[in-house]
Order: structure tokens, then sequence, then C-alpha cells
């Protein structure tokens, strides 16, 4: 692939233009005529039975034009926020991890401080929040349970009909862990704990929705699975997928937070009833307080090393909060549980985690999807193995690291991997020897050197139907052409990979291609924007779709050169045969001859791609889940305060293997928005609950880091050239964060020898262990 | 209570009937229709409603349009030179300063009214004169090169 043209060179956006003038719209731009506005009750109790809904005196309040509540929902409104589907398009609950939990309004009980009750649609906001407090609601006050340790104790308030409040559960057994730690030299056991992390979006979320004569629902709105939301949404509104039509608007970021909430069935049933155009936008109080971020964990890890390093035994107990309801808990549940350990070569494991529903808000996907926390744990833990190894920790990880054309534990086949290499090139650019063996002494303020190792999946099946990516390319009259794709631009700059990829394969420029935004009625089915799934199967069907449409095209080409199709090229706008560039006609000729000449027709051409991987077998829990998996390090170097607690992040060095950088401006650019989300996730960011009250719902007290923040980031993309990626390609938005908060706790313990076992590692815990540190010293 | 403002709105004087308690966000995306200009937070925490206020960055969330008589008032939407890009959006474009773009209008205009006061900045000035406006996505360094690329295409146009 050394010629590739568009491929692998940096690319600006092909949205920027849009980004940059103002002219973007974002969900909460849209405005219609007749537009009204919707809000939403919230329960103000973390537990309490919902006797009764009065909205009469609402409903009497001028400009109030609709007031719906549970009432008004179809039966079986019961859902989980994602599906999981099966060949037939059923949903998949029984072999999948997956809970069916939840109702458009709660029903009967209110189950977190949040919990939608009832919305009302007015003519202005004014009115509508007038509306919400006419509103009586009779609550009977339950007990409530924040902790989820206590929830899973006897007699705890359940909060659901199931057992000890637990959601769900994996158990794992792999090989012998009792055999394994018998072997081990040393063995360290250790709980970490982590917070609730809010995705931040900076654009809220919003929908409006608009009925047409016919009953046909169209939202605007933003989304990471579209078609996913459709048929979520035709379930729960009780209409057949063809009266609902959505439209993605831009998205002001989304990080696993804006895949489908409550917000978007609401908005509909506001229009179905007000019969006119609603807009529903959450404040950013309601985006906290409300929307699925971070679960909290608590990890129990214990695991054992051989004289040598080698990684003999891990066990692992995990308690997730799922909070209220289950969201895709399970499969979030299902990261933490395995995926760590395919990054080294485990063959001992034993793991037994829970997820468990408590009072508070529910959590939710978000980039990392449960690796980070667990990460966090096993990277923390691999630092303190290898000082009781005595052993440099990146001779450890080194050691112990995965290889390409491994299988693990798990049944993970590993057809590209880089991660010594991206050890080895992080170690060295960050001058690892020479700052580890640093005396620390000498300086008031400590300086410390961290590593934290990851592996991610570029998709994950959990399963069995499909899994994969549509796209369709056209060609026009005058050789524009159009790409439609079903994944999802978030900002991350999928049209952008996509439109070089349709360029590359047509010899064409990206400034040819129209890529439009997302409409169901139009666009290819595709499962969307998670699991770091878009470049890699939305890539390879796009490609495909690509070179369908060159084959069409080559049979007009071949026409006019009298030349065998398949002996055809198509390059820097000009299409000749093989060896004759002499004999050239322009794309743009042949475009037109296509769509023009009598008998011609327009070219569509089409991409499908579904991954080789295969879902867990659902007793044994083996199976290759991805087609792909991502690998990186990152060194953080910091500066502690021991005064304050202060840390000073000083520079990060993050090496990831990519597969292929397709746009490598724009791999750069996640994989700095994610280091700093990661620091976030390390040092500050941490939504507090008080009695099941979130305690900083806005950025003056809930604090993301600012330019202020930021520090030095040198940023490596180490290309393995993935074997079944598109050019290579892998996945690259969320993996740049799993490592990050461990790297900096590492770094931290090196500075000052305190280990923060808990997230996020703040000055007041970091003057806490210092303090309990001098005190174990004096006491010696 | 209606009142009637003279305002001078990206370079156009305009006549405005607003109710007092209106907040310049709202008026400029409900009443004006321009939405460049972005909610992230409505308390003044972010600075993605950041617009220009008699040549000064403001949070619009925060300011009533009563109080607003004779004020010039420009937005994203008025950042154009004529009909030609700003430096700091074309930088911005070039170097991958906006990835969802949702705080990128705060951020050009508190951009362009650093490189008004400070045509060269240093790097630390342009982290401190854009710490108010918070970016979920890029991690901010292609902001800080974008800003610092406008400003060197500026200096380069004065000259020249
Ligand atoms: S919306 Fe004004 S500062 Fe956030
Ligand atoms: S580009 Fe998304 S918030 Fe800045």
């Amino acid at each position: 692939m050394a010629d590739l043209r568009v491929v692998g060179h940096s690319h600006p956006r092909v949205d920027g233009l849009d980004k940059v003038t103002g002219t973007a719209r974002f969900s909460p731009d849209i405005k219609l005529p007749r537009m009204i506005v919707g809000k939403i009750l919230r329960s103000p109790h973390p537990h309490a039975k919902v006797f009764h809904v009065d909205t009469s005196r609402a409903a009497r309040l001028p400009g109030v034009k609709a007031i719906v509540t549970a009432a008004d929902t179809p039966d079986g409104n019961r859902r989980s926020s994602t599906y999981q589907f099966d060949d037939q398009g059923e949903r998949a609950a029984s072999s999948t991890p997956m809970v069916m939990d939840q109702t458009v309004f709660c029903e009967g009980v209110a189950r977190f401080v949040g919990d939608e009750v009832a919305a009302v649609a007015a003519i202005d906001e004014e009115t509508a929040l007038e509306a919400l407090s006419l509103i009586k609601v009779d609550y009977d006050l339950l007990p409530p349970v924040f902790n989820p340790l206590k929830a899973m104790e006897p007699g705890a308030p359940l909060l659901h009909d199931v057992e000890r409040n637990i959601a769900y559960k994996f158990v794992i057994r792999r090989g012998d862990v009792e055999e394994g730690f018998a072997q081990a030299h040393v063995i360290h056991e250790e709980i970490y704990t982590t917070q609730l992390q809010h995705q931040a979006y900076l654009g809220p979320t919003a929908c409006v929705a608009d009925v047409d004569g016919a009953g046909r629902i169209s939202l605007w709105t933003e989304l990471q699975s579209p078609f996913r939301a459709r048929r979520l949404l035709s379930d729960m509104l009780g209409l057949p997928a063809s009266k609902v039509r959505i439209f993605q608007t831009h998205v002001g970021g989304g990080f696993g937070g804006k895949h489908f909430k409550r917000v978007q069935p609401i908005c509909a049933l506001l229009a179905l009833k007000a019969r006119r155009p609603v807009r529903l936008c959450l404040t950013r109080e309601e985006e906290f307080i409300a929307s699925p971020p971070r679960h909290a964990t608590h990890i129990r890890l214990k695991m054992g090393a051989s004289r040598d390093g080698a990684l003999v035994a891990k066990e692992t107990y995990i308690v997730l909060n799922s909070g209220a309801y289950g969201e895709v808990g399970p499969i979030i549940l299902d990261t933490m549980t395995k995926r760590v350990d395919s990054l080294y070569r485990f063959a001992n494991i034993k793991t037994d985690s829970f997820l468990v529903y408590t009072n508070t808000v529910p959590g939710g996907a978000f980039r990392g999807f449960g690796n980070p926390p667990m990460d966090f744990a096993l990277e923390s833990h691999m630092d303190t193995l290898a000082e009781k190894l005595a052993m440099d920790p990146v001779e450890l990880r080194l050691k112990n690291a995965r290889r390409v054309g491994e299988v693990s534990a798990h049944g993970w086949e590993v057809k590209s991997c880089a991660l010594t290499e991206c050890i080895e090139k992080a170690a060295e650019a960050s001058r690892w020897k020479e700052k580890r063996a640093r005396a620390k002494s000498s300086r008031s303020k400590p300086r410390g050197i961290g590593i934290g190792c990851m592996i991610h999946v570029s998709g994950c099946r959990y399963y069995p139907g499909f899994y994969g990516s549509n796209a369709v390319v056209t060609i026009g009259d005058n050789g524009q052409v159009y790409l439609l794709s079903g994944e999802s631009e978030l900002g991350q700059g999928c049209k952008t990979v996509m439109a070089q990829i349709v360029a590359e394969e047509l010899g064409i420029r990206v400034a040819d291609i129209v890529v439009p935004d997302l409409d169901t009625d139009f666009s290819p089915h595709s499962l969307g924007a998670y699991a770091d799934r878009t470049t890699h199967i939305g890539g390879n069907a796009t490609r495909l779709a690509a070179i369908d449409a060159k084959q069409q095209l080559f049979e007009f080409a071949a026409e006019m050169l009298e030349a065998d199709p398949g002996d055809l090229v198509a390059q820097d706008g000009r299409i000749f045969p093989k060896g004759s560039p002499q004999r050239a006609v322009t794309f743009l000729e042949v475009a037109r001859r296509s769509w023009f000449r009598a008998g011609g027709k327009e070219i569509v051409g089409r991409g499908s791609w579904d991954p080789p991987s295969v879902p867990p077998d659902p007793e044994s829990q083996y199976g290759n889940v991805s087609s792909a998996y991502t690998f990186g390090a990152q060194v953080a170097e910091v500066e502690v305060d021991p005064k304050t607690g202060k840390v000073t992040i000083l520079n990060f060095t993050a090496a990831h293997d990519v597969g292929k950088a397709i746009n490598p401006m724009a791999v750069e650019g996640q994989l700095e928005g994610a280091l700093v989300q990661g620091a976030g996730y390390g040092l500050m960011e941490d939504m507090v609950g008080v009695d099941g009250r979130t305690y900083n719902p806005n950025f003056l007290n809930y604090r993301l880091p600012t330019m202020l923040d930021i520090a030095p980031m040198k940023i490596m993309m180490v290309e393995s050239n993935d074997p079944v990626g598109p050019y290579g390609a892998k996945g690259v938005a969320e993996p740049a964060l799993v490592a990050t908060a461990p790297a900096l706790a590492n770094a931290v313990y090196h500075a000052i020898g305190v280990r923060i076992t808990s997230l996020p590692v703040t000055p007041q815990k970091i003057l806490a262990a210092l303090r309990a540190k001098e005190a174990k010293r004096r006491s010696e | 209570m209606k009142k009637t403002i003279h305002v001078t709105l990206n370079g156009r004087p305009t006549n405005l009937e607003v109710p007092a308690h209106r907040l310049l966000l709202d008026l400029l995306r409900d009443e004006i229709g321009l939405t460049g200009t972005k909610e992230g937070c409505g308390t003044g925490d972010c600075g993605a409603c950041t617009v220009l206020l008699d040549g000064k960055p403001v949070n619009s969330c925060l300011i009533f349009s009563g109080e607003l008589d004779g004020a010039d008032i420009v937005t994203i939407e008025g950042l154009k030179i004529g009909p030609e890009l700003h430096p700091v959006q074309k930088a911005f474009i070039q170097d991958g300063g906006a990835q969802c773009g949702y705080c990128t209008p705060g951020m050009l205009m508190m951009a362009k009214s650093l490189l008004d006061e400070n045509p060269d900045p240093s790097d630390e000035e342009i982290r401190f004169a854009l710490s108010g406006n918070l970016c979920r996505c890029t991690g901010y360094a292609k902001i800080v090169q974008a800003v610092q690329d406008a400003a060197a295409e500026l200096r380069a146009k004065r000259a020249g």
C-alpha cells in the first residue's frame, strides 16, 4: 500500500467550514414553524412510590399544549436502552448481556433523583416551567440504598424484582488460580475504587419532534446509533418503524453519552399529543443529574507473579454501581470483567463481577466502556508487583505483553499487535530509564514518571445478529460523488475519513465528495459510533461501496477507451488502462456519460461488511469478540507539591497501535482529546453524590480540564497494519483514555511514594496518604 | 416589559424590541435566529456563548438585553472579514482545532479578541486568555496551535 494518495495523509475535516462559521446546526438550533417547548418533571426523591400524578391544574394553564405521563405511553414500553439482536431481529435478551428494566416514564416507583415522572409542552419555556410546578405528584417515600455493597446485603431495599439488587453478573474461570498462586513468588491484593465521571459533552442533548398529517413522526436529534434509536422508538411509541424518521444534526460531542435516552421518546410523545413540533433540550443540570455517566466501581484485585515476573494468577471481584437502571451496564460489566485479561498473557483467571442497582443516577457508556476503571486497577497493581519483584515496571510489562498471533484466555485472536513496540517507544521517547533513576529527594516538589498500558477493541460483538455496516456511493451528473453511510459523525471526524477512503478508491479529491447528514429514510443501515467500530467496520463497508461504484464506472470508461474494464486504473481524476496513462479519459467525462448517455444509469455502489467476530458463548464466555484489538502505552511525568498535594502534569508520551492512521491529524486529535479526558478522570473529575443527590451538577463545581491544565503531549502512532481493517486501520478514539489515569497514579507514586487507590487522585487524598505514611514512619 | 434598543449587530445598525429580561444569548438565538452562538451551560462557566460586546468578550448567557442600548455586538456570524474567513477560522480548519465544533464559535470569538489586543501571544498567554472556554473534544493542543498560526498570518498581513 505504498502508493496511497489520500488515505494516510492528514486532511482537514470536510465539515470544517460549517463548524467555524456558526452555520453548523446542532439539535438545540433546530427551529420549526409553530414549534413549542418541552420540559420534564423529575422525581426529587431517590426512592419513592409514585401514587398519583395530578396534571389537571397544569392542563388549565393558558399556553400549555400537552402533558404526558406514564399513562400516555403505550403498553409494553419496558425497555433496555440498547437492543441486541439475533438473526431474526428479535431481542436476544436471553443469550446476551442485557436487562429490560426501564420505561419511558418511571411507572409506580421513582428510583433516583431525576427519574422522569411527567413532561409538558407549552408555548414558551416560562409557561412550561410554570406548568411543571402545577403538576401534583403524590409520593410515598421508600427507604433508599446508595452504596452498592450495602445494596447486595440481605434485607437491603430492593429497586427491582431481583435478588440482592444484582442486575447482572459474570462468573469467569480460566485455568487454575489456586495452582497459579501456589507458584507465585509475590502476591499482591488491593481494593480500588473509581468515581462517576460525566461525559460532559459541550453540546447538550436536544430533540425536535414533528408529526405530519399521516401520523409519521420526524425527529431532529443527536444520536450515536440512529438506526437502533429508530427501532427503540417505534417499539416504545407503538408505531411501525416506517412511521419514525430520524435526522441526525451536528452532534455536540458524545463520548458514549448520546446513545438513546428518554429525551427522544418523551419529545415524540409530546409532539404526538400536541400535534405541533416540540423541542426538548436538557439543561446542563439535567445532563448531570439524569444522563448516564461512567459508573462508579469497586474492584478487589489479587495477582501473583513468578520470580521472573510472569503473571501466574489473577483473581478479581468487581461491583459496578448500576444506579437505578441497567442501561448498557451488562455489557460494560462484560468489558470490565474480561478485557484487560487479553492485555497480558494471563492463563489462570478467576473473576466474579456484579452489576448492582442503587438509588443513584444510572451509569452508562463513556469512552472506554468499563475498561478505564479496570485498567486503573490492573496497571496500578502491575506497578506494585514490579516493586515487590524489584523489577522495572516497563520490564514487567514487556515480559508479559500480548503478542501478535496469540489467542488469549478468552479466545481473542490477536491478528495485529504492536504493544511491545508501543511500550518501548513510549519509554524511549519519555527518557524513562533516566527519569526513573533520578534522585527525587533533592526537589521541594518531587517529580515522578509512570506508565500505563491498555488493550481495546475495534467493535465488540455481544450478540449473534448483524454487527456490520452498510454504505452507498453514488456518482452524480457533474462527477460529484455522494457517500451515504449509516455511521454517526460525532465530531470524531468519520465523515472525513470515509470521504478519504472513497477519494482513494475512485482516484478523485476529497473536495469532490459530498457526505450528507444521516437520515434514517435514506442512509444505509449501520450500527453507529461505539466500541471503536466506526472506522474499522464502517470504513470497510465504505471501501467496498466505492470499489463497487468504481467497477460500474469502469464499464462506461471501457466503452470510451475500448479497453477491458478489468484493466483500468482510476487516479488523479483520470481513468486509463494500466500502464498507459496517456490514453486517459477524465473521471468527469465518464461520470457524465454514465448519467446522460441513452441507456446509461445512475451509478450506485453498495458495500456491506460484517466483521469476522463471534459473540461470547453464553456459558463459557469464550469467543473472539472483535476483528481487531488495539494496544497502547502511555507515560506521564508529574510534579507533586507535598505541602498542598497538588499534582502538576509535566508531559505525556503516548504510543498507540492504531493499525493505520487514515487521517493522521484526526487520529492525533482523538488521542490528545482522550488524554485530556483521561487526565480529568485521573486527577479531578468527580460527580459527588450525597444521599442520592448530585452535589455538583454544573461546570463550576464539576471541574473539567481547561487550557491551563494541559501539558505537552507527545503522540506516537504505531502502525501495525491490521490484516482485517480498511488499509490496516483499527479503532482509535477510546483507547487513549484507558491508560491515562493509571499512568498518572503510578507517576504520583514514583514521585512521593504514596499509592492512591481511588480515583480521582486529588490533593486531599495525597495529603491524607502522606500524613498516614509519616505517622507510620514515626511509630516504627 | 418590552423595550426598544438600538444596537450595531455584526456591523449593521439594528433596532430591536426586546423584553428587558431576555438574555442576550436567547435574543440572538431565538429572536434574531443567529444560532451560531451556543449555550453550553447557561451559567457563565463554559464560554460557548462568547460574543464581543463593544470589542470585549462576554458570556452572552449572563447579559440582559435591556442593558444593550447603543452596544456594538459581534457574533460568530460576523467574524468573517467581508467574504473572507478570518485567519483564526482558517487556522481552526487547517490545524484540526474543531472536532464536534460546539465550543468553536466561543473559542473563535475569544481568540479574535485576544489577537486584537495581543498580535504576538505566547502559548502561555493563549492558554490563559482561552482558559474560560471549555472544550471536551480536542484536548486543546490543536486550538493553541491554530491561534498561533492565525497570529502569524495576521502579523504577515499587517507587515505586507
Ligand atoms: S453558555 Fe454562557 S458560559 Fe456557558
Ligand atoms: S470541539 Fe467539541 S467541545 Fe470543543
